[in-house]
Formats: C-alpha cells, sequence, structure tokens
C-alpha cells in the first residue's frame, strides 16, 4: 500500500495543503521519497491533493484535510485517515493495525479571498 | 470630474453617513460600493429603480472533447482546477475568472460561462443619481461589480460609499478615486484601523484628507496629525440627536443645523482637490 503523509520538517504536518513536503512510504517503510510543496496564493488544498492524486497512492495520514481536497481525495478513491500523534513510524504502525481511524470531519479551510 | 472615497478601517465609523449627506449636500452621484452590505438606499429613496446583473466569467468543461492534457490544471495561478482519475474538476470559487484555461486548451474543451455574482441598482432621487453595487448571497468575491461600477464615475463629482477594512473591494474603490476621505472615530479601535487605510491610501499616492466623527477628544489626534501631515477637514461631534436621526434612515442634513456641518467638510474637499490641479 503506498501512503501520503504532509509533513513540516521530520514530523507529521498541521496542515495539509501548506505542508512542507509530503512524505511518499509503504506500510514498512521500505521506501522514502518527498514530494515538495510550494506556496500557494490560494487554492493550496486542491493543489497539494493533485500531487497526492498524481502520485498515485492509494492512502493518505493526516491531521486535517478541508473540503476541496477531501473532495478531490475522495473522487480518486485514497483512503484518508486521521493522525494520532505527529510520529511518522508509530502512525505507520498504527495502521498496520488497523489502529487510525477514518478522517470525517473536514475543516471548512481558510479561504485565501 | 472629482471622484472622492469615503473610507474607514472600522466598521460602524460613520462611512456611510458622511458619503451619504456629502452627496446630499453636494447633489453628487452616491455610489455604494460595500456591496456585502449595502445600506446606502436605505436612505435615497425611490420606486424607480433599474437593476443591471454583473456576470463572471467562469470555466466549463467539455469532458467529451476534453484529452486529458492537463495544461489548464497545470496553469491556473488559483488552483481552481483539478485532474482527477482524467477528468477536469472545476472549483468555482476559487476561479478569478482570467480565462486562460479557455485560451490554453488545445482541443477547444473549455467554454467561458457567465454566472451572475450580483446587480447594481440604479435610481434617481431628487437630484441625486444613486448607484448600488449588491453580491449575491453565497458569492466568495464580488471585485467584477466594483469593476462594472468604477466604468460609471462619469458625473462631475462621485461620492464612493467603500466598505469597511483594506480589502479587494476597498483597493477598488480607491482605484479610481481623486481624493480619498477617511473617518476616523474618535478611540483607540478607530485610530488603529485608521493606521491601516492610511497606510493603504498612502501606497496609491492618493491625496488624503480625514473625518473626525463621534468626536470627543479621546485620541489626541490632532498632534498626531501634524506629526504626520495630515489634513483634518472637518469634525463631527458625539451627537445623540444626530444618531438618532440618522439611525432612523433620515438624511441627517435636511436639518439646517447639520447642513452647514457636511457643507463645510464638502467645501473644505473641494479646496484640498484644487490645490491638487
Amino acid at each position: 500500500m503506498k501512503i501520503a503523509i504532509p509533513m513540516q520538517k521530520e514530523k507529521i504536518s498541521d496542515s495539509f495543503g501548506r505542508c512542507e513536503y509530503f512524505l511518499i512510504t509503504d506500510l514498512e517503510n521500505s521506501f522514502n521519497k518527498k514530494v515538495f510543496n510550494d506556496l500557494q496564493i490560494s487554492g493550496a488544498g486542491v493543489k497539494s491533493a493533485q500531487k497526492i492524486v498524481d502520485e498515485k497512492v492509494d492512502a493518505l495520514i493526516t491531521s486535517k484535510c478541508g473540503q476541496n481536497a477531501f473532495m478531490i481525495l475522495k473522487k480518486a478513491k485514497i483512503k484518508i485517515f486521521k493522525s494520532t500523534s505527529k510520529n511518522v513510524l508509530e502512525q505507520l504502525n498504527k495502521l498496520k493495525y488497523s489502529e487510525l481511524e477514518n478522517l470525517e470531519n473536514i475543516e471548512n479551510g481558510i479561504q485565501n479571498v | 470630474m472629482s471622484n472622492i472615497a469615503i473610507l474607514s478601517g472600522k466598521g460602524g465609523a460613520g462611512k456611510t453617513l458622511i458619503a451619504v449627506n456629502l452627496a446630499y449636500v453636494s447633489k453628487a452621484h452616491y455610489l455604494d460600493y460595500d456591496i456585502e452590505a449595502p445600506n446606502g438606499y436605505i436612505y435615497f429613496k425611490s420606486s424607480n429603480k433599474t437593476k443591471i446583473n454583473v456576470y463572471n466569467k467562469k470555466p466549463k468543461i467539455n469532458h467529451l472533447q476534453c484529452s486529458s492534457c492537463k495544461a489548464c490544471v497545470d496553469f491556473c495561478k488559483f488552483n481552481a482546477l483539478a485532474m482527477i482519475l482524467g477528468k477536469v474538476e472545476v472549483f468555482l470559487e476559487l476561479c478569478h475568472s482570467c480565462k486562460a484555461c479557455e485560451y490554453l486548451c488545445p482541443n477547444n474543451a473549455i467554454e467561458i460561462e457567465n454566472k451572475k455574482v450580483g446587480e447594481i441598482i440604479e435610481y434617481y432621487d431628487n437630484g441625486n443619481k444613486i448607484s448600488i453595487g449588491k453580491m449575491d448571497i453565497g458569492q466568495v468575491s464580488g471585485v467584477k461589480i466594483l469593476e462594472e461600477m468604477n466604468k460609471n464615475l462619469n458625473e462631475k463629482i462621485c461620492i464612493i460609499d467603500s466598505p469597511p477594512g483594506a480589502s479587494c473591494s476597498v483597493i477598488e474603490s480607491i482605484k479610481r478615486a481623486d481624493y480619498c476621505l477617511l473617518v476616523l472615530e474618535d478611540n483607540i479601535f478607530g485610530f488603529s484601523n485608521f493606521k491601516m487605510v492610511y497606510k493603504l491610501c498612502k501606497s496609491f499616492n492618493k491625496k488624503i484628507g480625514v473625518v473626525i466623527n463621534k468626536s470627543t477628544n479621546e485620541l489626541d489626534f490632532f498632534k498626531y496629525a501634524k506629526n504626520k501631515n495630515i489634513k483634518i477637514l472637518g469634525e463631527i461631534p458625539l451627537d445623540f440627536e444626530l444618531a438618532k436621526h440618522h439611525s432612523n434612515s433620515e438624511i441627517v442634513s435636511k436639518n439646517k443645523k447639520y447642513f452647514l456641518i457636511f457643507k463645510k467638510i464638502f467645501k473644505n474637499i473641494l479646496k484640498e482637490m484644487e490645490e491638487i490641479k
């Protein structure tokens, strides 16, 4: 299973759309790829979701997710799991033992108007 | 032609009071740019109003013609487009109507549609021409309405009743103004927000004047104004009677006492504008 995680330095980011990079890995952490995110004036969530979709991942572990990104990820049939801490290895382990729940609370997001 | 924009950082500082009354005493064209919550029409009445719809240009994807090349998605600076499993999705509220996607599409799969964003209501009340901008409920940005209203600044004197703050719509109200009249509410909150709008008008190199509203001398604004070389064009006292009439949707200048206050402010603005020429 290919997994994406929004990151800030070495920890899981508090934001999905405005994270530093996405870590692309699998349950065993057998490979690592960094997909960098650049600063967006608007639609950061859409842009980030597009990156995740283009990476053809199966699942996303994130602390939050906005409405637009959520819609895109759902349509692309990517599973969204809610992170319970900022530690990557711990969260991958939890996902492996089905201890992470699906993210259902959609943030309204900060629209840049 | 002289366009005078009435601005303030804080809401409820007295923009509409001053704009409506300046328009009344000068028989000017009154334009309500506060499209999210216009209220100028409360003071100027008429049963004969004309409505002009304003539309935004938004892309519509013809999926049969689309080859999923992603040219539009990759270009869109506002990230209003996404490609999901070979299908382009449009996020209308992020779109800024630049039409680049239509231009870039190699398959002519993008058609530009008109989506209503609001309306401009025009009418006359005695000697005043009135234009009210009104954004539809649920819309995110109404700058297009103001761009349309900016095309109608043709009268000898136009008074622009700007929205509060320093957002895109405020910038649109300043753009074609020859003079910016800043309304300062006489307290710390009013002063703090005044500085924000002052900086904005300065960055546009506009001529600026200040009217102090609800004046109680709480702030020592005169000293600040002297240091910064800001012209104070008038003071409106904190007056219960005035507030009462204004709240009852009356134009307070219909009363002689207040007429003189606003007439004096208007004359001061004209004098200041003479100096520009």
